[in-house]
């Protein structure tokens, strides 16, 4: 009798466990499958993509009416984007397929700059034709080899995932897929050349030199010294400094910490440029206290600052305001010019109007003495020009940088259309509408979009 | 006896087990849960949650322009030809970050400091020079990442491009 019911009780057990194992099993398999078909989607998306930019390549260089072809362009743009996606959703692991993506963005973003260039009423080049026909070469090479992986996924030869989950087989085989691919990346590295051209993917982009950095090398002391000459001090605390370390980026740098007295952590950070040791940014991490002060007199307070450490001449251009700090962006302003890309930030602290932030890469990167274009276009010229619905509230004149950092001198028209409100940027030049910025006011700050 | 003996035995093996396989499943459960609130609450602005959700996953314990570092890589990637042109596409990119892979970027609602750190990001901020990869020099990493143009290391991370 009670041996039966050791048994009975064995039996059970025995069976739920199985149950388990095949209820978890059977859920890891569809997890595996849904995770193998979002793959699988990826992949073929991505080869329509790649045919289809192909063809639509090849109709650009073909068609002889300017409609068409901006119509081409953008759906070219449009595809590489999409082929963007696609590839960036492929489970590729560590492999390196940043080549891959670059030519995608550069494609699309080179055949925008086409269609902005026709709309414009500009001429294609030569130039620009070979360098269509090359991307055509290499999508057209990139299209076959895509086919070839096809054929062997259509076979069931690969699979995406090689079963890592199924119950007692936790080894991962290698991905036959993704080593393809890395290898068609690879190729690409080394035949696609860098180009360059009117857009934010161009290849001289990334490759800003600094131009507001002027002066000789300065050493590790006098780092620390400037650092702690600059830093917005109103409690006269005593720091000690140290060198953290170095940054190596566009301007080589001193990074230096600034530590109380007796704390174990530093309280501000910052980075001195190496030659001429400008501070390219600082921050104060001390905690926040409630609010005290009103936001006109820190906009005060962040200006005098700035004179005070030799930037004068700035106009507060904009503010946001979040978790008891104000960040407020500065531009200097030349002839009555403003200059947006050498803008600094300021960062004020509202309990006693400190200076717990200070961001001036953009001033480094970009301040230097400029020779503006002449300005062909008159005042009342850009009020026919804008849109009759806008009601002009103040025209100013500013440089503005473009998306491939080329910067642009326009009138900056501040309208409203009905309550909302939005800044249109006409060229001093030529006249050409250049950016619509949209103004979000909110209760934390103006904002534009 | 000896029958006896053997089955109690298989009872000792099997009962914490099957009581185990019964509980993962809740755990699952449990922590799908917890996910839906968090979201419910902070769904106002998803590039500002997910951006401190990853400097939560990738760099809890960094001083805090590390945490900044961390979130404007993700933003610098998200401007780079080389890599999918929104935050979210950077972030679930398939095995580009382990707190991704491993769902540590579930496992903790974000603190203070890193909302604060994915804002200063967001408002334009980069402590680390338009780099495009970080990593922990302490740890194993993929000999390839050291072929990267290193631009500074705060805290643990290195940074580079």
């Amino acid at each position: 009798m009670k041996r039966a019911y050791f048994w009975i009780i064995g039996i059970l057990l025995a069976g739920g466990i199985i149950f388990g194992f095949w209820s978890i099993s059977k859920r890891a398999y569809s997890a595996e499958n849904a995770l193998e078909a979002s793959y699988q989607r990826g992949f073929f998306e991505l080869i329509d993509q790649v045919n289809n930019l192909n063809l639509l390549i090849s109709k650009s260089l073909v068609t002889s009416s300017d409609a068409q072809r901006i119509m081409t362009f953008t759906t070219i743009w449009h595809q590489a984007e999409g082929a963007r996606t696609s590839l960036s959703q492929l489970p590729l692991g560590q492999r390196d397929m940043t080549n891959s993506q670059k030519f995608f963005a550069q494609l699309g973003d080179f055949s925008y700059s086409l269609s902005k260039k026709i709309v414009n009423g500009e001429e294609v080049t030569t130039d620009e034709w070979k360098k269509m026909e090359n991307f055509k070469k290499y999508s057209q090479d990139l299209s076959r080899k895509l086919r070839e992986l096809q054929n062997d996924v259509a076979a069931g030869r690969i699979k995406w995932e090689n079963r890592a989950y199924a119950a007692g087989k936790m080894s991962k085989l290698p991905q036959a897929m993704a080593d393809k691919f890395a290898v068609i990346d690879q190729k690409l590295k080394e035949e696609a050349p860098t180009i360059t051209y009117d857009g934010p993917f161009s290849d001289h982009v990334e490759n800003v030199k600094p131009m507001g950095v002027t002066g000789s090398a300065i050493t590790e002391s006098k780092a620390k010294e400037i650092a702690a000459d600059f830093v917005d001090n109103p409690d006269k605390y005593r720091y000690d400094t140290g060198i953290a370390g170095r940054a190596r980026g566009n301007i080589p740098a001193y990074s230096v910490e600034l530590t109380r007295k007796g704390a174990s952590a530093p309280e501000v950070m910052m980075d001195v440029s190496e030659k001429g040791g400008n501070v390219i940014w600082y921050l104060n991490t001390r905690a926040i206290g409630p609010q005290k002060i009103d936001l006109k007199a820190s906009v005060d307070r962040a200006r005098a600052f700035l004179s005070s450490r030799g930037f004068a001449g700035m106009e507060a251009t904009g503010s946001l305001t979040q978790d008891g700090t104000i960040t407020i962006t500065f531009v200097p302003i030349l002839n009555d010019i403003l200059l947006y890309p050498d803008f600094i930030k300021v960062e004020v602290a509202l309990d006693n109007g400190q200076i717990v932030g200070f961001d001036g890469a953009g001033y480094l990167t970009f301040h230097r003495t400029r020779s503006l274009p002449h300005i062909k276009i008159s005042k009342s010229e850009v009020v026919n020009k804008i849109n009759k619905n806008l009601k002009i509230n103040r025209i100013r004149l500013a440089l503005i940088p473009d998306s491939a950092m080329k910067e642009k001198l326009c009138y900056e028209v501040d309208g409203n259309l009905k309550d909302e409100r939005y800044l249109v940027y006409i060229n001093a030049e030529n006249g050409l509408e250049e950016q619509i910025l949209k103004i979000v006011e909110t209760e934390k700050g103006t904002m534009t979009m | 006896m000896r029958a006896r003996r053997s089955i109690s035995i298989l009872l000792v093996v099997l009962i914490p087990l099957s009581i185990f396989l019964f509980c993962s499943r809740n755990i699952a459960r449990r922590t799908l849960q917890a996910r839906t609130e968090d979201y419910a609450v902070s769904s106002w602005n998803g590039d500002y949650m997910l951006l401190a959700r990853l400097v939560s996953g990738e760099a809890r314990g960094e001083p805090f322009p590390g945490q900044v570092g961390v979130a404007a890589v993700i933003l610098n990637r998200a401007k780079h030809p080389k890599f999918p042109p929104t935050v979210a596409g950077v972030i679930f990119q398939p095995g580009a970050f382990e707190s991704v892979s491993n769902g540590q970027i579930w496992a903790s609602y974000p603190s203070r400091s890193n909302f604060n750190a994915a804002r200063e990001a967001l408002n334009g901020w980069d402590p680390t020079y338009g780099s495009l990869y970080f990593w922990n020099p302490y740890k194993w990493v993929s000999p390839w990442v050291w072929t990267r143009r290193v631009m500074t290391q705060i805290g643990r991370h290195v940074f580079g491009k």
